[in-house]
C-alpha cells in the first residue's frame, strides 16, 4: 500500500508549503519589488509557469502574518459580484450595501488592520466568460479604488495569451500595464534542483543522475519546462516507489524504467483515473462540463452538469452525477465545492486534455445550446422571442437538447408565435386576391351592362320591324284602296312592293350588322380585362421575386460583413500580440546595459517588428530603447554641436534653414543643422546687453529688452540700428507677441502691464491683475492671450483694454503660452501643460508632467508638440492625437533652456552651459542611423543565441 | 480588545490636536464612533515606525491573548523607545556640534558603550540622560513638549520594560498562558501610559528629504523644489508631494519636521533613521538593497546594521550611494559626543 504523496500534484503551492518550495527564488525577489512599484500588478505567463504558486506561496513567503493579507478572488457569474460577496463574507463590522469598492475594501482593512492584497487568479475568465457591462463596471470600480488613499494592493494573474485584452483597461487606467512581470517556464537547471531538493525535504533518496534523466524524458530537446508535467509525474514516481511500507523510497534510474513512457503525463493519468469509474463515457461526458469553449476550466454547479449532459444528450440524474463528482475529487480531477457551490477542474493543463475528447457534433449541440440559451436569456430580460431564422436553424435540434419546462415553453411560444406570423401573412394574400375578385366582378357588370345595350338594340330593331309592319297594313290598307284602281296603280303596286323587299333586306342587314360588333366589342373588353389581370398577377409576382432577391443579397452581405469582421479581429489579435512581443523585446534592449552593439540590434529589431505589423511607431518604449541604443553606440551625439559663448535668449528657425540665435551678449549668431557658424553679428554697443529676446513667428524679426525696461525691434540681419526703440514699461519685460498683418506687436512684463505697439510707438496699455510671464495670440491676432505669475491666463482684445480671465493654474506661474488650431497651451510652472480650448472656453486636456514647464514649441508640419521641463525631461506629443504618450528624452544633461524641433525629428537645443546640443526625437531616424552601425559587427545567429542565452522572449520575431 | 487602549491614546492625542476631537462624535446620532477609524487615525498621527507596530498590534492576527500578541507589544515598545532615543540623539549631536553643547563626564563614559547594543535599557538610559542633560542646561527640547512630559514619572514608565523583557521576554522561557493572557492585559495597559505621554507626537510630521532640486532663473532669488515622502501612513505606500522653499532642509534623510510646510525646523535623524526607497538599483551590486525605512542596530566592523520596519530578513546597506556618508556621520558622533567633559 502505497503512502500519500508530498508533490503538488495539480494543486498550487500555498503560503503552507514555503519550506518546500524551490527553483523560484529570482522570481520570488522580482515579484516582491513590483508588488511595491505601483498599486496594481499583472503577472502573465503561459498555462503551467507556476503563476499562482509564485503569488500564493512565493510572495506570501516574504511578509510577516501581520503584514499580509492576500484575498483571492475568482470571477464566478460575475467579476463585480464576486468581489463584493467575497469581502463581505471576510467582514467583521457588516458592511453597508451600496458601498463603492473601495468602501468595501476599507472595511475589510480597519477589521483587520492588515495590507490587502486582492489576488484575482484566473483573471482570463472575465474575458472569456464576462460581458461588455461587466468589464466596464470592474474598471470604473478599480479606476475608483485606485484614486483613493486605502491600504490595498492589486494582483492580476492572468495567461498570457489574454494579455492583448488588458487594452481595454488602458482608456480609463493609461498606466494600467506599466508595472507588470512574465513568468516563464522553469528552466532545467532550476527544475533539477527542485527534484534533488523536494527528495531531500521529504526524505527520498534520489540517484545523482535521475534527475537528468526524468527531465530528458519529460521535456526532450527544450531548455524549460512545464512544472504541472513535472508534479504529476512525480507524484506518479512516488506512488510507484512506494509499494512496500515501511521501505525508504528511492527514485533511479530503475524507477524511471518502471514507470513507463511519458509522453502524455496528463493524458495518461486522466485515462487511467477515468478507468476507475462505473462508467467512462459517462465519466468523460460529465468532465466536459469543466471546461470552457475556449479549452480552459470552467466551474460548474451539479444543476449545471446535468444541464450540460443534456445538451449532449445525456439524461442524467443529479444524485448520479453527485456520485461521479465526488469521484472526481478523490481522484483528484476536480477541487471540492467552492463558496459558490461549485466544482472546477484541477488545473487548466487537464481542461484541455478533456476538450480533446469534445467531437465536432458535440461542440456543434453545445453551440446550439449556448445559442438557445443565450436568446433564452435575452427572452427573459427583454421579452424577445425566437425568430423565423433562429426557429428554422433550431427545430432539427430541439429534441436533443432535453429543454427544461421554461425553456420548452420559450420554443412552443416562439413557435406559435411564428405560425401565427405565418396565418397573418396568408390573410393577406387571401385579402389581396378577394380585392382582385371583386375588380373582375366590376368587369363582368360592365360587360352585363353592354349586354344589355345590345339587347336594347335589338328592341329597336323589333320596333323598326313592327313601324315596317304598320307601314304594311298601311300599304295593304292602300293596296285595298288602290285595288279600286288597281288597273291605274298596278305599276306603283308593284313599285311599292319593290321598295318593301329592299327595306327588309336593309333592315337584316342592319341588325346583323349590330350583332357582330357587338359580339366584337365584348370580345376586346374581356381581352383587355384579362390582360390586366395578367399585367397585375406579374408585377406582383415581380416585386416578390425582387424583395426575396433583395433580401438574400442583404444576407449574404450581412454573412460576408461578419466573417470578414471575425477575421479581422483575429488578425488584430494575433497582430496586438505580436506588438506585445516586440515592446518587451525594446524593454528588454534597455536592460542589455553592458552591451550596446546587442541592445542596438534588440531595439531596431523590435521598431522593424512593429513597423512591419503596422503597430504605433510613437510609443515611448521602442523610442527609449532606440535612442538609449544610440547613445551608447555614438557616444557623439551627447557632445555641443557648437559653443556658444553667452546665454541663448531667444532661438529661432529662420528661412534660410539655419538655428539663429540672439543671445544675452548682443550677438545675433546663425548655425547650420551641422552646427557650423554660419555667421555671427552683434548689436550696437548702446543696445549690447539685453536681458531678453523675442523672435517673431517667421523669424523676420524680433525684440530685445533691456534692465532699464526699454524694448528694440530689429529686422533679422541688419544689427546696425534698430526699427525703433521705445520705453513704456516700469519693470522688467518678460514676454512679447507679434499681430502679423495687424501690424502691433505686444509686450508683457514684471509691471503687470500689456503694452501694444503699433508704427512704434505705445498704442495702449492694459493693467492686468499679476505679473505677465508669457504672451501668445490667435490666427487672426484678434486676441492676445498673457500668462501670469498668479496663475491666470487672461483674454485681451488689442487696443480695447478689456481682458477676462480664461482659465486659472492655482499656485503655480504660467511660463509659457503657445497657441495653436484654435487651443492655448499653457506651461505652468507646477509642471501642469494645460491645453484649453479657446472657442468652447473650457480645458480640453490637462497633463502632469512632473516639474515646471521652461518651453513649448511645435515643429512647422505641426504635427508634433515639443514640450521641455525644468527636470531635464523633453516631451514630444503627437499634436493630433494628445492622448497619446508623449516620446520623451530623460537624460538632457545640461538642462535645455529652449528647443526647437524640425520636421525630420531633429532637435536643436540651447542648453544651460551655453552650448548648442542636437539630438533626435525620431524613431524612425534613430533606428536608420542604428542599422548603418550595427549591421557590420551583429550577426543574426548571434543575436538569436544571445536571445536563447538571456531568455529573451521574441523568437519567433524575425 | 483593543477599544480601550485606542480610546485612552486617541483622547489623549485629541487634546494635542485638536482636528481630531471630531472623530470622538458619531456622524449620524444613532451610530457609535467607530473604534477602528480612531485606531488608523493613531498609526496614521504616530511616526512610520511606532505607527507601524501599532498597525501589527491592531492586526487581525495578533487579536488572541497569546504568545503572538504579547512579543508584538514588547515590540511596539521597543521600537517606541528606540525612535524617541534617536531623536533625542541627533538633537543633542546637533547642539553640540553647532551650538558648542558641553557634555557631563558620566555621559561620555557611558554613552559609547550604550549606543553599541541596542536594548531597552539602553534606550531608556539615553532617553533620561539626555533630557537631563538639557533640562540641566535650560536648553529646550526641539519637541517642546518633551521638556514637561519627560520627568521621573515618565521615566519610570520607561524603567518598567527592561527587567520584564529580561525576565519573560525572550522566546526561550515557556509561560503557561493563563501568565500570558494576564501579561497581554498588564502590558497593554503600560503601553497605553507611555503612548499617552507620547501623544504629541502627532503634532509633529516625519518626512523621507529625497531630494531637493534649485531653480534659479536670471535675476531672481533661486527656489527650491523639495521632493517630500510624508512618512505618517498606514502602510508603505507613501505618497510624494513636491514643494518650493525660498530656503532648503536637508536632502537624502529622514527629517522630523515641526511644520511640514517651512523647512526651517527640523531635526534629521541620520544616521539613526534611514529610508532605502530613493534609491535607484541601477546596478548589480545594489540588487541585494532592499527598499524600506531603517533603525540603526549597531556598528561593528565598520560596519553599520540596521533593522527594518517592513522587511524582516538581514539586509547589506553597504552597496547604497549614500552609505559613505553614514558611516561618517556616526564616526563623527562618536568623535562630538566623547570629546573632553566638563563635570557637572
Amino acid at each position: 500500500m502505497s503512502s500519500k504523496s508530498p508533490f503538488k500534484f495539480l494543486d498550487s503551492y500555498t503560503s503552507e508549503d514555503r519550506s518546500v518550495f524551490f527553483g523560484r527564488e529570482q522570481e520570488v525577489e522580482e515579484l516582491y519589488q513590483k508588488v511595491f512599484n505601483s498599486k496594481e500588478l499583472i503577472l502573465y505567463g503561459s498555462s503551467g509557469t507556476g503563476k499562482t504558486s509564485l503569488v500564493q506561496c512565493g510572495l506570501a513567503s516574504k511578509f510577516q502574518e501581520t503584514d499580509w493579507m492576500p484575498i483571492l478572488i475568482r470571477r464566478g457569474d460575475n467579476i463585480n459580484l464576486a468581489i463584493r460577496n467575497t469581502l463581505s463574507n471576510l467582514a467583521i463590522t457588516p458592511i453597508r450595501k451600496a458601498k463603492t469598492l473601495s468602501a468595501y475594501v476599507q472595511s475589510i482593512y480597519l477589521d483587520f488592520f492588515k495590507p490587502i492584497y486582492l489576488i484575482f487568479d484566473q483573471f482570463e475568465e472575465l474575458f472569456i466568460f464576462g460581458s461588455d457591462e461587466e468589464i466596464d463596471s470592474f474598471i470604473a470600480e478599480l479606476k475608483e479604488c485606485l484614486a483613493s488613499d486605502i491600504s490595498c494592493r492589486f494582483i492580476f494573474v492572468i495567461r498570457g495569451e489574454y494579455l492583448e485584452n488588458i487594452v481595454r483597461f488602458e482608456d480609463s487606467i493609461p498606466d494600467f500595464f506599466e508595472n507588470r512581470m512574465r513568468v516563464e517556464r522553469m528552466t532545467r537547471s532550476n527544475a533539477s534542483r527542485v527534484i534533488t531538493e523536494s527528495g531531500a525535504a521529504f526524505g527520498i533518496e534520489i540517484s545523482p543522475e535521475f534527475p537528468g534523466h526524468l527531465l530528458d524524458r519529460l521535456s526532450p530537446g527544450k531548455a524549460t519546462i512545464e512544472l504541472t508535467y513535472l508534479q504529476v509525474y512525480l507524484d506518479k514516481l512516488y506512488k510507484n516507489a512506494t509499494g512496500n511500507a515501511g521501505q525508504k523510497v528511492v527514485f533511479d534510474e530503475s524507477l524511471l524504467q518502471k514507470s513507463g513512457m511519458i509522453e502524455d503525463v496528463l493524458a495518461g493519468f486522466l485515462d487511467e483515473q477515468i478507468a476507475l469509474t462505473a462508467d467512462k463515457e459517462t465519466a468523460m461526458t460529465i468532465l466536459k462540463a469543466f471546461v470552457s469553449d475556449e479549452g480552459t476550466k470552467k466551474p460548474s454547479s451539479t444543476t449545471e452538469v446535468v444541464d450540460f449532459c443534456r445538451s449532449l444528450g445525456r439524461e442524467l440524474r443529479e444524485d448520479n452525477i453527485q456520485v461521479y463528482l465526488k469521484q472526481f475529487v478523490d481522484l483528484r480531477i476536480l477541487k471540492d465545492l467552492d463558496d459558490m457551490g461549485r466544482y472546477e477542474l484541477r488545473h487548466d493543463a487537464l481542461a484541455a486534455k478533456i476538450y480533446e475528447q469534445i467531437s465536432l457534433g458535440e461542440k456543434e449541440l453545445l453551440e446550439i445550446r449556448q445559442f438557445l440559451l443565450s436568446r433564452f436569456a435575452e427572452f427573459q430580460r427583454r421579452g424577445v422571442l425566437l425568430t423565423e431564422d433562429d426557429a428554422l436553424y433550431l427545430t432539427p435540434y430541439v429534441n436533443k437538447l432535453f429543454l427544461d419546462a421554461n425553456q420548452r415553453t420559450f420554443v412552443e411560444k416562439s413557435q406559435r408565435a411564428i405560425r401565427a406570423k405565418q396565418n397573418r401573412r396568408r390573410n393577406l394574400v387571401l385579402a389581396v386576391a378577394a380585392l382582385i375578385l371583386i375588380i373582375l366582378s366590376g368587369f363582368s357588370l360592365l360587360a352585363i351592362r353592354e349586354r344589355n345595350a345590345a339587347q336594347e338594340q335589338a328592341k329597336i330593331a323589333d320596333q323598326k320591324t313592327l313601324e315596317v309592319l304598320k307601314q304594311k297594313e298601311l300599304a295593304d290598307q292602300a293596296k285595298h284602296m288602290a285595288d279600286k284602281a288597281r288597273l291605274l296603280a298596278e305599276q306603283s303596286k308593284k313599285e311599292a312592293y319593290q321598295a318593301y323587299d329592299v327595306s327588309v333586306k336593309a333592315k337584316a342587314e342592319a341588325v346583323s350588322q349590330s350583332i357582330v360588333a357587338n359580339n366584337q366589342r365584348k370580345k376586346a373588353q374581356e381581352q383587355e380585362v384579362e390582360a390586366k389581370h395578367q399585367s397585375i398577377l406579374a408585377g406582383e409576382q415581380k416585386k416578390i421575386a425582387e424583395q426575396q432577391a433583395q433580401l438574400a443579397r442583404q444576407k449574404s452581405e450581412e454573412a460576408l460583413v461578419q466573417k470578414n469582421q471575425a477575421l479581422e479581429a483575429k488578425l488584430e489579435a494575433d497582430r496586438l500580440r505580436a506588438i506585445t512581443e516586440a515592446q518587451n523585446l525594446a524593454f528588454r534592449s534597455l536592460q542589455l546595459k553592458d552591451e550596446p552593439l546587442m541592445a542596438a540590434y534588440v531595439a531596431t529589431v523590435a521598431y522593424n517588428t512593429v513597423k512591419k505589423l503596422e503597430g504605433n511607431l510613437f510609443d515611448p518604449l521602442l523610442f527609449n530603447s532606440l535612442s538609449s541604443a544610440y547613445g551608447r553606440v555614438s557616444p557623439v551625439t551627447n557632445l555641443p554641436l557648437a559653443r556658444i559663448g553667452s546665454v541663448v535668449l531667444d532661438m529661432a528657425l529662420t528661412a534660410d534653414s539655419s538655428v539663429s540665435a540672439v543671445c544675452s551678449d548682443g550677438s545675433f549668431q546663425q548655425f547650420g543643422f551641422g552646427g557650423k557658424l554660419n555667421s555671427k553679428t552683434t548689436l550696437p554697443k548702446a543696445y549690447a546687453k539685453p536681458d531678453a529676446a523675442f523672435f517673431s513667428p517667421d523669424a523676420r524679426q524680433y525684440i530685445t529688452s533691456y534692465p532699464d525696461f526699454s524694448v528694440c525691434l530689429w529686422e533679422t540681419g541688419k544689427p546696425d540700428a534698430p526699427i525703433f526703440t521705445c520705453k513704456a514699461h516700469h519693470g522688467l519685460v518678460r514676454a512679447a507677441v507679434f499681430g502679423g498683418a495687424s501690424g502691433w506687436m505686444a509686450t508683457g512684463g514684471r509691471d503687470s502691464t500689456l503694452v501694444l505697439w503699433r508704427n512704434g510707438k505705445a498704442d495702449s496699455r492694459t493693467h492686468l491683475p499679476s505679473r505677465i510671464r508669457s504672451l501668445a495670440t490667435n490666427e487672426d491676432h484678434s486676441l492676445i492671450f498673457a500668462g501670469c505669475e498668479s496663475g491666470s491666463v487672461y483674454s485681451i482684445q488689442p487696443g480695447s483694454g478689456k481682458f477676462s480671465e480664461l482659465t486659472k493654474a492655482n499656485g503655480a506661474r504660467v511660463q509659457t503660452l503657445h497657441y495653436q488650431s484654435g487651443k492655448l497651451l499653457a506651461g505652468c510652472s507646477n509642471g501642469i501643460l494645460r491645453v484649453f480650448n479657446v472657442a468652447e472656453d473650457k480645458v480640453h486636456r490637462e497633463f502632469n508632467l512632473g516639474n515646471s514647464v521652461e518651453f513649448v514649441r511645435i515643429n512647422q508640419k505641426q504635427d508634433m508638440l515639443l514640450v521641455g521641463c525644468n527636470n531635464r525631461i523633453i516631451y514630444a506629443f503627437r499634436w493630433s492625437n494628445l492622448s497619446l504618450q508623449p516620446l520623451h528624452l530623460e537624460d538632457v544633461n545640461p538642462a535645455a533652456r529652449t528647443g526647437i524641433l524640425l520636421d525630420d525629428g531633429s532637435l536643436f537645443l540651447s542648453c544651460q552651459d551655453n552650448s548648442l546640443r542636437k539630438r533626435n526625437m525620431s524613431s524612425d531616424w534613430l533606428q536608420s542611423h542604428l542599422s548603418e552601425q550595427i549591421r557590420p559587427e551583429v550577426k543574426k545567429e548571434e543575436f538569436k543565441k544571445l536571445l536563447k542565452a538571456k531568455d529573451i522572449p521574441g523568437l519567433k520575431i524575425e | 480588545m483593543n477599544e480601550r487602549f485606542i480610546l485612552s491614546v486617541f483622547n489623549k492625542m485629541a487634546e494635542h490636536r485638536p482636528a481630531l476631537q471630531k472623530y470622538l462624535v458619531s456622524d449620524e446620532e444613532d451610530d457609535e464612533v467607530d473604534h477602528r477609524i480612531l485606531g488608523d487615525l493613531l498609526i496614521k498621527n504616530f511616526p512610520w515606525p511606532i505607527g507601524v507596530e501599532l498597525r501589527r498590534l491592531f492586526s487581525g492576527s495578533l487579536q488572541k491573548l497569546d504568545r503572538g500578541r504579547l512579543d508584538q507589544i514588547f515590540k511596539t515598545i521597543e521600537r517606541t523607545m528606540q525612535f524617541t532615543s534617536y531623536m533625542l540623539l541627533s538633537q543633542l549631536w546637533e547642539e553640540k556640534r553647532e551650538k558648542g553643547f558641553e557634555l557631563t563626564k558620566g555621559f561620555y563614559s557611558e554613552f559609547p558603550r550604550r549606543i553599541s547594543v541596542t536594548t531597552l535599557g539602553n534606550f531608556a538610559w539615553i532617553i533620561r540622560n539626555v533630557s537631563e542633560l538639557l533640562n540641566r542646561d535650560g536648553r529646550s527640547h526641539f519637541i517642546t513638549e518633551m521638556n514637561d512630559a519627560f520627568g521621573p514619572k515618565f521615566f519610570a514608565l520607561l524603567d518598567f520594560w527592561a527587567p520584564e523583557r529580561n525576565d519573560i521576554g525572550h522566546y526561550q522561557i515557556n509561560l503557561q498562558q493563563e501568565e500570558i493572557e494576564k501579561r497581554c492585559v498588564e502590558y497593554l495597559d503600560k503601553l497605553g501610559l507611555i503612548l499617552q505621554e507620547m501623544a504629541f507626537l502627532c503634532k509633529y510630521k516625519l518626512v523621507t528629504m529625497r531630494q531637493i532640486m534649485v531653480n534659479k532663473h536670471k535675476h531672481r532669488e533661486p527656489q527650491f523644489n523639495h521632493h517630500v515622502d510624508l512618512l505618517n501612513s498606514s502602510d508603505s505606500d507613501f505618497k510624494t508631494q513636491e514643494m518650493l522653499f525660498a530656503s532648503f532642509a536637508d536632502s537624502n534623510s529622514v527629517l522630523l519636521m515641526k511644520d511640514f510646510k517651512v523647512p526651517k525646523e527640523y531635526i534629521n535623524l541620520s544616521p539613526f533613521v534611514i529610508d532605502t526607497r530613493p534609491e535607484i538599483l541601477d546596478q548589480k551590486e545594489k540588487f541585494g538593497i532592499k527598499k524600506d525605512v531603517f533603525l540603526f542596530s549597531k556598528f561593528q566592523n565598520e560596519k553599520l546594521y540596521y533593522v527594518g520596519t517592513e522587511v524582516t530578513e538581514k539586509v547589506d546597506l553597504g552597496t547604497l550611494s549614500f552609505y559613505p556618508e553614514l558611516i561618517l556621520q556616526y564616526k563623527e558622533i562618536l568623535e562630538d559626543l566623547s570629546p573632553t567633559p566638563v563635570d557637572a
